[in-house]
């Protein structure tokens, strides 16, 4: 009986101080942000593998993604590469994933609003770009005609400039057109980039 | 497309150059004319559109504020001078109805009021914007096809309504001398200026009229935004725009 119980309770010790070690090990994977529970990186690797989804092969392409200068305010062009892939949409969707994943430069800006996702794009048979884009889109826009001028032009641009096929874009929102994000650019025609303003050479 | 680009920016700098000579500008007075006046001020949002928000200030107030100042300051330049405010009190009207209530007093100028944001905090400064731009249709056809593009049809005028506006936010104004609370300094505004945008803006669509957008500033530069919670600066930022639509109406009319 004594045996037994001294047995127990070292046992019970055992199983004590596994718990432990395994609340210290989630503690410290969360703390450290290198567990699932980051963000950013969640939202990363998720764009990325649909980046991979559109691609044949390893052959890539340079593109311009259409960011914001932290200084200047206006476009900052930033190069990225795709790869390659036989029909036009499926370069333009994974164009449209690195842009909607945000620059790496600490002096860049992203001109989406926080929680853009690319939900689906398609060419019509007149090369009009339809690009469907999650809610955040506009629920999460601040208003004021400068962020929706370059929330929505960063995208018309990104397309058009990079492939020139696209005769214009139409962006929706959630599978629906809408008429502005807050009150200030209008959506419901068909859009040409902007290359009246700022740094659009690329 | 060129060409139709080197215009625009040849039809802007004209107010500037036409002042290039001063470095102060002293105040306009006597809007007289013979058929009288009609000027809408847009105070942008309103009602369950609260606009830009940054902690707790709304857009929307700030908007209708503006557009008061600056109906009190039309009204004070001829007794020709009729200025109808597409909202009085903090209520919902749509772009639509704003811009059709211009169209049926069949206005002179049309003056949409806003604040801006920008999601670059050091972004600073006023900024004009008139419909137009190689955005819609490429840049052409000038002409319009529907009914929000109406405004092409005067986009030059619009082009040098903002002109002048930019112009007199950027001038030292010499006060006028029965200036109520303008003292008897020259007055120059601290705002910065950003580049004027030519789009598709729906604040616009439908103005059978020149017609501009003013942006105050931007909500999320603490600066612009400690300028725009000012009643006597936001109040001087009105009168430099007046002041900007009175030579405008003079030179036209
Ligand atoms: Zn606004």
């Amino acid at each position: 009986m004594e045996n037994n119980r001294k047995d127990r309770k070292a046992g019970n010790g055992f199983i004590y101080s596994l718990i432990a070690v395994v609340v210290f090990a989630a503690a410290y994977y969360v703390v450290t942000g290198t567990g699932v529970l980051n963000p950013n990186e969640r939202t990363i690797s998720s764009a990325m593998s649909a980046y991979k989804l559109y691609s044949e092969g390893e052959k890539k392409n340079t593109v311009v993604l259409f960011f914001g200068d932290a200084v200047s305010g206006g476009y900052r062009p930033v190069k990225a590469e795709i790869y390659s892939s036989k029909l036009p949409v499926n370069r333009i969707k994974q164009t449209l994933l690195l842009l909607t994943a945000g620059p790496s430069a600490a002096d860049c800006r992203q001109f989406l609003p926080e929680g853009t996702a690319l939900k689906e794009a398609y060419l019509d048979p007149n090369n009009i770009l339809y690009v469907d884009l999650s809610t955040e889109f506009a629920s999460n826009c601040r208003g004021g005609t400068t962020s929706e001028y370059y929330a929505v032009y960063s995208i018309v641009n990104t397309v058009m400039l990079n492939f020139p096929a696209v005769r214009g874009v139409r962006i929706l929102v959630d599978g629906a057109e809408k008429k502005s994000l807050a009150g200030h650019i209008m959506l419901e025609s068909i859009l040409k980039p902007d290359t009246d303003s700022g740094d659009v050479n690329i | 497309m060129k060409t139709n680009n080197m215009l625009l920016a040849a039809l802007l700098l004209l107010p500037a150059s036409l002042f290039a000579a001063q470095s102060t500008i002293p105040p306009v007075t006597d809007l007289q004319t013979t058929a009288g006046v009609v000027v809408v001020i847009d105070p942008a949002h309103g009602g369950g559109d609260r606009g830009v928000n940054v902690k707790g200030i709304n857009e929307k107030d700030i908007t209708l504020k503006a557009a008061k100042y600056l109906k009190a300051g039309m009204e004070k330049a001829g007794k020709d001078v009729t200025v109808i405010l597409t909202r009085n009190a903090d209520t919902t009207v749509s772009p639509e109805d704003r811009v059709g209530r211009a169209n049926n007093h069949r206005a002179d100028i049309y003056i949409s009021i806003h604040c801006d944001y920008s999601v670059n905090e050091s972004d600073s400064g006023f900024r004009l914007c008139y419909y137009g731009g190689e955005k819609i249709f490429g840049g052409k056809p000038q002409q319009a096809v529907e009914w929000s593009t109406v405004p092409l049809y005067h986009l030059d005028e619009s082009v040098k309504l903002a002109g002048f506006v930019e112009r007199y936010l950027t001038a030292t104004l010499i006060p006028e001398s029965n200036s109520v609370d303008g003292g008897d300094k020259n007055d120059t505004l601290p705002l910065g200026k950003r580049s004027p945008l030519a789009l598709a803006h729906l604040s616009l669509a439908g103005t059978d009229m020149p017609a501009v957008v003013i942006e105050l500033g931007n909500m999320n530069n603490r600066d612009d935004m400690n300028y725009l919670r000012d009643d006597r600066m936001l109040s001087r930022i009105m009168y430099h725009i007046k002041e900007g639509l009175v030579r405008y109406l003079k030179e036209g009319l």
